[in-house]
């Protein structure tokens, strides 16, 4: 079923991709990949949009009242959310499905790719069987030439440098590292309250994700490390012309950039001046500033500050949240 | 709190990095297990090791490695050589050989970046080994490497030798011959369709081989020119075993091909099951054919069936013939199968664990 459904389809798509593209297997997954993102950009608008009203009810003051209000009644306060959700028109499955929708497209595409690498005769005999009789002259390009480049898209990459002919350099891996992360950074929501619990998940998905990431493609078939590329690169445009990308997210990691005693003063801007302003046009967030900001704080005075900030966020954020909503 | 959330987190990426390694076709390697076999013993490399069998009731006599090592595993049918030497390749790029009798490693060849899909061959005292990163090793029979030749694409099939040149085909849809002496290359030939069987040479001088898509091939052994050309429906997916004349080719389509070797003129084709993608192997008068849904069929040398036999497995590899039995490697719930010459089953294994 799923792979009558799913997987055979994709592999023919794929097939024929690569039998249209002069049999360059590496533009061919590039290709595929991109083909997939378009057809599934709408559930990433959707998701987008989904998230962003999640983001912005979070900043809601009547959310953050009745988190304190009833923050030992974890049912009352269930409750009390689903109402507020009915009452400003929030669906919170609103960002969840379609990403629930996505996963098996992208599963499918990852198995149809290594279907499509058939890096044995059994793996190509099986390949065979599941060509459409319509692509006839697809089945007489078996298997698929995976010279990419400097790279063997059926085995894990490695760059070997004339003058370091014994140790293979994994440049594959490495940039699917580093894309992965400024994906997650670029894409990451600024956090209304970077403290709580779902920020410090996602912060630190943004860190044991990209590894995980870059350990795949270290040791498999490089081939799938140009899928999680293009789909990277791709995800990062969709992001960019969409509008939504904050360059400077990528910023605030090197925290060490600025020495604390100048911080401090600066650290008080982001909270004092987060009125309306700030969330409109992405290139004049100050999100970066105030997570950096806020990081020192804690390290400096962190129940001296969590307190000052609780406060002034609870004198300015009525503002912000009005002109969010 | 903060570090159960951290741990559950971590722990979370990690399950999600092993369902993604399972979900996917490159980390479990299916491959069809290599059998060979003499008089003391059954080889079957499948897996994380090569087993030596005992030919009479498939007790292990030894294993290769010793202790398993994961990233270490061997597809390609072990190759009997001069002085009880067994060859074996692996999916790592090694080449060991070993005591036949002992399993003890000799000397263990390393230098290759690929797998070894297919067997190394023996050419007088030169071993010639195909590999996936492109190569073509020849080596001493002390495991030195004696030339290396580079192909445009990766070699999954064993080559073959007239003593002067060896015959390789890649998965580029071309055969190349190379000079034995040297390594050069001396000529090359588009094929339709990629060969996954090794090609067959024989003195007069012609090449036979044939490919996925059904086309097989006398090509002159010389030149490389197409003597004659056959289409076979669904694809040759072996060698063809060449008798006095004739060549038994099995096909996709579960159909035996004899054909004269003169101008590839079919004598006669019979189903043997549904689908033959093994070699055919010769028994007296008898032709034994390994159908890939798990049956052992004996097949008379003008096409009749003679007996079918059921085997817990699929067949993907030729029957191997020593004696007066006969074993079959499957994939599947039993390993090896032993049976006597007349189809009577003597033995079948687990695969070892």
């Amino acid at each position: 079923m799923w792979d009558t459904f799913i997987v055979h389809p994709f592999t023919n798509v794929l097939l024929f991709i690569y039998s249209i593209t002069g049999q360059n297997f590496g533009i061919a997954i590039i290709l595929f990949t991109l083909l997939i993102r378009a057809l599934t950009h709408p559930l990433m608008v959707q998701q987008i949009k989904g998230s962003r009203a999640m983001q912005d009810m979070q900043s809601n003051p009547r959310y953050k009242e009745m988190q304190e209000k009833y923050k030992n009644d974890r049912e009352k306060l269930a409750q009390e959310q689903m109402k507020l959700y009915k009452e400003l028109g929030v669906n919170p499955l609103a960002s969840c499905l379609p990403t629930l929708i996505q996963f098996p497209i992208i599963i499918g595409l990852y198995q149809s790719l290594t279907r499509a690498l058939a890096t044995t005769p059994l793996e190509m005999l099986d390949l065979s069987r599941i060509v459409y009789p319509q692509l006839a002259n697809v089945e007489a390009m078996l298997p698929l030439k995976s010279s990419f480049l400097w790279m063997d898209l059926a085995t894990p990459e490695r760059l070997y440098l004339p003058f370091l002919p014994d140790f293979g350099i994994p440049v594959l891996a490495i940039v699917v590292l580093i894309t992965t992360y400024m994906q997650s950074k670029l894409m990451t929501p600024p956090a209304a309250n970077p403290r709580d619990q779902s920020s410090q998940i996602s912060g630190m998905m943004n860190i044991y994700m990209p590894i995980l990431m870059g350990w795949i493609s270290l040791t498999l078939a490089s081939g799938i490390a140009l899928y999680f590329l293009a789909s990277n690169v791709a995800g990062i445009l969709q992001y960019a012309m969409l509008g939504k990308v904050n360059w400077k997210n990528l910023i605030p990691t090197f925290n060490f950039a600025r020495p604390a005693p100048q911080v401090a003063p600066t650290r008080s801007e982001p909270v004092v001046e987060s009125k309306p302003e700030p969330r409109k046009p992405p290139k004049t967030s100050i999100r970066g500033t105030t997570k950096v900001a806020q990081k020192t704080k804690l390290k400096t005075n962190p129940k001296a500050t969590f307190d000052r900030g609780k406060n002034e966020s609870r004198k300015n954020n009525p503002g912000s949240n009005r002109a969010d909503s | 709190m903060k570090f159960s959330s951290r741990f559950l987190i971590i722990g979370l990426i990690l399950l999600a990095g092993v369902m993604l390694s399972a979900c996917s076709g490159a980390l479990p390697i299916h491959a069809w297990p290599g059998i060979a076999a003499d008089a003391s013993a059954v080889y079957v490399a499948e897996g994380v090791g090569v087993f030596a069998l005992n030919p009479n009731d498939g007790n292990i006599l030894w294993r290769y490695p010793e202790k398993a090592e994961n990233t270490r595993v061997f597809y390609a049918a072990p190759v009997l050589g001069p002085e009880g030497t067994l060859l074996v390749a692996d999916y790592e790029g090694g080449i060991a050989s070993l005591d036949a009798k002992t399993g003890r490693e000799r000397w263990l060849f390393k230098e290759a970046k690929g797998r070894f899909i297919a067997s190394p061959v023996f050419v007088n005292s030169t071993i010639l080994a195909a590999n996936s990163d492109h190569l073509l090793y020849a080596l001493d029979l002390k495991g030195n490497l004696l030339w290396k030749y580079t192909s445009p694409e990766q070699l999954w099939v064993s080559p073959a030798s007239d003593g002067k040149a060896a015959y390789i085909v890649s998965v580029d849809q071309h055969i190349y011959a190379v000079n034995l002496k040297d390594g050069k290359q001396l000529w090359s030939a588009k094929l339709e369709g990629a060969a996954v069987g090794a090609p067959v040479v024989d003195k007069t001088p012609v090449i036979y081989v044939g490919t996925s898509i059904g086309n097989f091939y006398a090509l002159n052994s010389e030149t490389g020119a197409v003597i004659w050309k056959v289409k076979i429906n669904k694809g040759v997916w072996s060698s063809p075993l060449f008798v006095d004349g004739t060549l038994y080719v099995g096909s996709g389509e579960g159909l035996v091909y004899a054909l004269s070797s003169q101008d590839g003129t079919v004598k006669w084709k019979a189903r043997a099951g549904d689908s033959v993608i093994g070699s055919p192997a010769l028994t007296g008068n008898n032709l034994l054919v390994a159908v890939e849904s798990g049956e052992l069929v004996a097949m008379s040398l003008g096409g009749e069936r003679q007996w079918g036999r059921p085997v817990n497995g699929k067949l993907y590899t030729a029957p191997v013939i020593e004696g007066q039995k006969v074993f079959v490697a499957a994939k599947g719930e039993k390993l090896v199968t032993a049976f006597d010459l007349s189809g009577t089953e003597l033995w079948k294994i687990d695969p070892p664990k």
